[in-house]
């Protein structure tokens, strides 16, 4: 009776030594699995704008408050409400209002208000302007600098696609706007006269 | 009088040792330790000034600094980390020859309890390091294709030459670069090749893609060096009024030649800044302070003709 254990034991471990040793898997099945492991920016910038979103909006500035800070106390300004990214880097603040002379133009979405003039590019986004603006995200928090600049280029994709969309093919209908959106400005700037906005919510009407 | 002259000689060389072991006592005070300076080449004076700003101001702090040339040979490299960690280095400023390869440096010296500063060049393995204190590559490059853009009139062709392929640095330029060139449809490149940001390859890549494409409109390289080889390969082929040439760097040839209206822009990065701020940094950390950033970027500014006089060697002349 302990011979036919003996033997069992040995079978099975015969057997768990062949099965790791010729352990097969679809090559679909270790795709996915590798895919797990691969860094997403899309994910990780649709988690924070879904989740993130409100808080941001009612933290904004309102832009009228904006400038009488600057003018008042840069300095108090940019620490209080501005995130800067590195040495030498400009000043990122997340700004909010309502305009009602909104116009289209070259692409671009124009509107004055509290005498600044604001510019909402329509087609080409560029820059770290809506990362960097909104604190999401830590540099450190990332493996390179490759991969922290990834989040850059989809927040600017979502923005184009979404948060723009298709508002462009209807522009000239539309005459007030509500936005939350980004800007910067030079680390020394006391005063602005043009900004351009990067937004994370506009409303047209 | 004989009795006399001994004992001044015997006083005068008494006075000698104790002043020359004052001396010595004075000098072991004054200096903090030693900090090791480990520059990827010194072929290139965008990095001599790098590894020079770095010695200058670590012995400023009070170190005693040493300048390693690791001639962008990552072998080169280990045999400079093997020999200063078993020479009691305290701290490294380092700027490595490879993202993924110098790691193995950086995490042998963070074992050793050496602290490791990289400066310009990133490796990816951030836990090996302090503090990284990079260029913002990647906007700086976002602001030179704004421009290439502006300057091309959003149509034309172009070449790319880029850096070392084993560098974020490479990379986060072309991204930066492409993230708004690839957005206009009529601006068309032609080619892409790497010339290790090395004058001299550069020139020759330049020549054969010149050869290949008759058609080339503008050039955009990974650094100035690059941009120099590149005009070159250009005024050889007699093209100097047509092609365009762009660099990245802020190298003080390179910002000449833009006064000169010999190319068309540049990214100004500051070597100096980032020096100082790794020493300053590996000074803190050497103190006892651990709260110190992971990665520090070092904003890059666009440098055009229409602002070349506010510029001059690696940085500002304001």
């Amino acid at each position: 009776m302990n011979k036919v254990i003996k033997y069992v034991i040995f079978a099975a471990l015969f057997l768990m030594a062949l099965w790791f040793s010729f352990y097969t898997e679809p090559l679909s099945v270790r795709k996915e699995r590798e895919a797990l492991k691969q860094y997403k920016p899309e994910q990780l910038v649709e988690h924070y704008w879904m989740t993130g979103l409100s808080d941001l909006e009612a933290n904004a500035l309102e832009v009228g408050n904006f400038i009488t800070a600057l003018q008042n106390d840069s300095q108090a300004l940019r620490e209080n409400s501005g995130r800067v990214l590195g040495i030498g880097s400009n000043v990122c603040y997340v700004l909010k209002g309502e305009a009602d002379d909104i116009s289209f133009a070259d692409n671009e979405f124009h509107f004055t208000l509290h005498g600044i003039e604001f510019t909402i590019p329509a087609k080409y986004i560029f820059g770290n302007t809506a990362r960097d603006a909104c604190g999401w995200f830590n540099i450190d928090d990332f493996q390179n600098t490759m991969d922290f600049n990834a989040v850059s280029a989809c927040m600017n994709q979502r923005i184009k696609d979404l948060v723009i969309g298709d508002k462009v093919q209807h522009a000239a209908e539309y005459t007030k706007c509500r936005f939350c959106g980004s800007i910067e400005v030079k680390p020394d700037a006391k005063s602005v006269e043009e900004l351009t906005l990067y937004p994370y919510i506009l409303e047209l009407q | 009088m004989k009795r006399f002259f001994h004992h001044t000689l015997l006083s005068f060389v008494l006075l000698l040792l104790l002043s020359s072991s004052t001396s010595c006592s004075n000098h072991s005070e004054t200096s903090k330790g030693k900090i090791a300076v480990v520059i990827s080449t010194l072929n290139n004076p965008w990095f001599v000034v790098l590894g020079e700003a770095a010695v200058q101001r670590a012995e400023e702090l009070g170190y005693e600094a040493v300048l390693f040339d690791s001639q962008n040979n990552p072998s080169k490299e280990q045999e400079h980390f093997d020999n200063l960690l078993s020479s009691g280095y305290k701290a490294v400023l380092f700027n490595p020859t490879d993202a993924d390869g110098s790691a193995v440096n950086a995490k042998a010296a963070a074992r050793a309890g050496v602290g490791v500063f990289c400066m310009d060049r990133e490796i990816n393995e951030p836990g090996a390091c302090v503090t990284q204190i990079l260029s913002d590559n990647y906007s700086g490059c976002i602001q030179l294709g704004q421009y290439f853009v502006e300057v091309m009139n959003g149509r034309g062709n172009y070449v790319e030459i880029l850096g070392i392929v084993g560098d974020n640095n490479t990379w986060a330029r072309s991204r930066g670069f492409h993230s708004v060139v690839d957005c206009y449809e009529d601006l068309h490149m032609l080619a892409q090749q790497t010339a290790d940001f090395d004058q001299n390859k550069a020139m020759e890549v330049m020549e054969s893609m010149m050869q290949a494409n008759p058609n080339i409109d503008a050039v955009f390289c990974g650094n100035d060096a690059m941009a120099m080889g590149a005009y070159q390969a250009v005024l050889g082929a007699g093209k100097e009024n047509h092609i365009k040439v762009f660099g990245f760097d802020g190298a003080e040839d390179c910002v000449n030649a833009i006064r000169e209206g010999k190319v068309e822009a540049t990214g100004m990065q500051f070597p100096k800044t980032m020096a100082i701020t790794a020493a300053e940094l590996a000074d803190r950390w050497l103190k006892g302070e651990r709260d110190l950033p992971k990665k520090l970027p070092v904003a890059v500014e666009l440098v055009n003709g229409m602002n070349v006089s506010h510029y001059g060697h690696f940085g500002r002349l304001d």
